[in-house]
C-alpha cells in the first residue's frame, strides 16, 4: 500500500484526486490539503510515500514545497499550466498531470509510482538481507549477496565469501540450507551449496563458479537439472 | 562584416589605373552592401509583422484568460465526476462567458446587462474554484434597462482582485459592488493583499493599466477612477457616465 496526500489550493481539484484514488487499490489517500503549510506540518509527523502537488499555489509553488521536504517521497505534479512541465521534471517527479486529466492518464501516473515504489522496495530488501552465523564464539553477520559457495567438511561448514576470509562454523549442511532463501541457493553435492546467481557455466557435471570447479553429486543431479529444464 | 575592399592597404598611391584596378573590389563591396541592406529590410518587415501578430494575440488573450479557462474547466470536470447538480449550471456560465467574448465583445458598445452578467458568471466560477478559501462579498444593484457600455471594461478590475487577493492560508477578503444611478455606474473592488508566488500569477493580457488607457479613449470626459494602494489592501472605485 502506498500512502499518499494531495495538495492543491483549489477544492474541486482535490475532489478529483480523491475520486480517482478511490478507484486505485494500492493507494491509500490519507488526507488532502488546500493549505500547503498545513500539509508540510502534517508531513513532518506522518511521512507518506507519495505526494500529489499542484504547482501553482499562492503561498508556495508545488515544486518548492517538494524541494523543502527532506524525507524520501515520490511526487506527481498537477497543473493547468503546461509551461511548468520542464521544471517539474527537473526535480525528479514521477509524472506530471495537465488539468483536467482523465482517469486513464491518472492511472498511468500512479502505476509509474507503483513500479518505482516496488523497485525501491526490492532494492532495499536485498541490501538488508543478512544471516547470522555463530563462529569463533561470536555471532557473525553475513550478507547473503556476498556468499560464493558453502563447503561441507565433516562436522563443519566453510562459507566462502567475496573479498573476505571464509568463515568456518560448526553446523550441518541441512541447517545451513534452511537459513538461506530457498529460491536462490541449491545443494548440488553432499559437500556443496551454491547460490544460483553465481553459476558461470555447467559442463560435464561440473559447475564453474567464482574461479572454482564444483562437482554435482549423483543424488542431487536430478533436482539441479530440473531447475534448468523449467 | 568585412567587405573585400577593406583588405586594401589604406595609403595606396592613386595612379590613373586606380579605378580600373579596384573596380572589381568596389563592385564586390557594393554587392555585399546592398545584400545586407536587403536582409535588414526583410528583418524589419518580419519584425513588424510579428509585432502586429503579438498585439492581436495579446488582445485575444486579454478576453478570456487561458489559465482561468482551464481551471474553470477543471472545476466543472470535478463537479461532473461527483455527479454534482451544480455541474450543468457551471457549464452554462462558462459557455455564456465565451459567447459574450466571441459575439458581443467585438462590438464597440454592448448592453450593460450582458457586461454585468459576464462579471457575475466570472465571480460564480471563481467561487466554485475557491469556495470558503475567501470571504467574498458581491453585490449588484443596477437597473440595466437600455444602458450600454464598452465591453470588458469592468472585468479587469474584478480579475485583479482574484489575482492578488486569494490565498487559503490568509485572510482573503474580496468585496465587489456594482451600483447604478440614473446615468452613472460605480464599480468598487476591494481586496486584501495576500502572499502570491510571482511566477504563478495568472497572466491576463489586459491589466488595469491597459484598461485605464481604454477608458481615456472611450470615456474621455465621463469617467473617474481612484485607486487606493496600501501595503495591506488594494481598492479601486470606477465611476462611469453611461451613454
Amino acid at each position: 500500500m502506498i500512502r499518499a496526500i494531495a495538495i492543491d489550493d483549489e477544492l474541486p481539484a482535490l475532489k478529483i484526486i480523491e475520486n480517482f484514488c478511490g478507484k486505485i487499490d494500492f493507494i491509500d489517500l490519507i488526507k488532502v490539503f488546500n493549505k500547503p503549510t498545513e500539509a508540510l506540518k502534517h508531513l513532518r509527523k506522518f511521512p507518506v510515500e507519495l505526494l500529489f502537488a499542484d504547482i501553482n499555489m499562492p503561498s508556495i509553488t508545488g515544486i518548492d514545497l517538494y524541494k523543502s521536504i527532506t524525507q524520501k517521497t515520490m511526487v506527481i505534479f498537477t497543473t493547468a499550466y503546461p509551461e511548468y512541465a520542464v521544471e517539474g521534471f527537473n526535480v525528479n517527479a514521477i509524472d506530471y498531470l495537465l488539468k483536467p486529466f482523465s482517469f486513464e492518464r491518472f492511472e498511468q501516473a500512479v502505476n509509474r509510482a507503483h513500479e518505482y515504489y516496488n523497485y525501491q522496495h526490492q532494492k532495499q530488501e536485498s541490501s538488508s538481507r543478512f544471516i547470522f552465523i555463530r563462529a569463533d564464539y561470536r555471532l557473525t553477520k553475513i550478507n547473503i549477496a556476498d556468499i560464493l559457495f558453502i563447503e561441507g567438511l565433516d562436522d563443519y561448514i566453510k562459507i566462502h565469501l567475496q573479498d573476505q576470509k571464509p568463515i568456518v562454523t560448526r553446523m550441518t549442511m541441512k541447517a545451513m540450507l534452511e537459513k538461506l532463501p530457498a529460491k536462490e541457493f541449491i545443494r548440488v553435492h553432499r559437500s556443496f551449496i551454491i547460490p544460483l546467481i553465481r553459476i558461470e557455466n555447467v559442463s560435464n557435471k561440473m559447475i564453474s563458479l567464482a574461479g572454482e570447479e564444483i562437482p554435482i553429486g549423483i543424488s542431487y543431479e536430478a533436482a539441479f537439472f530440473k531447475l534448468f529444464s523449467g | 562584416m568585412d567587405s573585400p575592399g577593406h583588405r586594401e592597404p589604406p595609403f595606396k598611391p592613386h595612379g590613373s589605373s586606380f579605378f580600373f584596378e579596384n573596380s572589381q573590389h568596389i563592385f564586390l563591396f557594393l554587392a555585399v552592401f546592398f545584400f545586407s541592406l536587403l536582409l535588414k529590410i526583410n528583418n524589419l518587415w518580419k519584425q513588424s509583422e510579428k509585432e502586429k501578430l503579438n498585439a492581436e494575440l495579446s488582445f485575444l488573450r486579454a478576453q478570456i484568460n487561458p489559465h482561468f479557462l482551464f481551471n474553470a474547466l477543471n472545476s466543472i470536470y470535478s463537479l461532473s465526476l461527483d455527479k454534482s447538480d451544480d455541474a450543468p449550471a457551471s457549464v452554462l456560465k462558462l459557455s455564456a462567458m465565451m459567447r459574450y467574448v466571441l459575439n458581443d465583445a467585438v462590438h464597440d458598445f454592448v448592453s450593460l446587462e450582458n457586461e454585468i452578467l459576464y462579471v457575475k458568471n466570472y465571480v460564480a466560477l471563481q467561487q466554485v474554484r475557491f469556495g470558503n478559501s475567501m470571504q467574498l462579498g458581491f453585490t449588484v444593484n443596477c437597473n440595466t434597462e437600455n444602458k450600454k457600455i464598452a465591453p470588458l471594461i469592468l472585468i479587469p478590475f474584478v480579475e485583479n482582485a482574484f489575482k492578488y487577493g486569494v490565498n487559503a492560508e490568509e485572510n482573503s477578503k474580496i468585496d465587489i459592488t456594482i451600483t447604478c444611478y440614473e446615468k452613472d455606474l460605480v464599480l468598487y473592488v476591494f481586496n486584501n493583499k495576500v502572499t502570491i508566488q510571482h511566477k504563478t500569477v495568472e497572466q491576463s493580457g489586459l491589466g488595469i493599466e491597459n484598461t485605464k488607457r481604454r477608458l481615456r479613449l472611450l470615456y474621455p470626459l465621463s469617467h473617474r477612477i481612484s485607486i487606493e494602494n496600501n501595503p495591506e489592501n488594494f481598492s479601486v472605485t470606477l465611476q462611469l457616465t453611461l451613454s
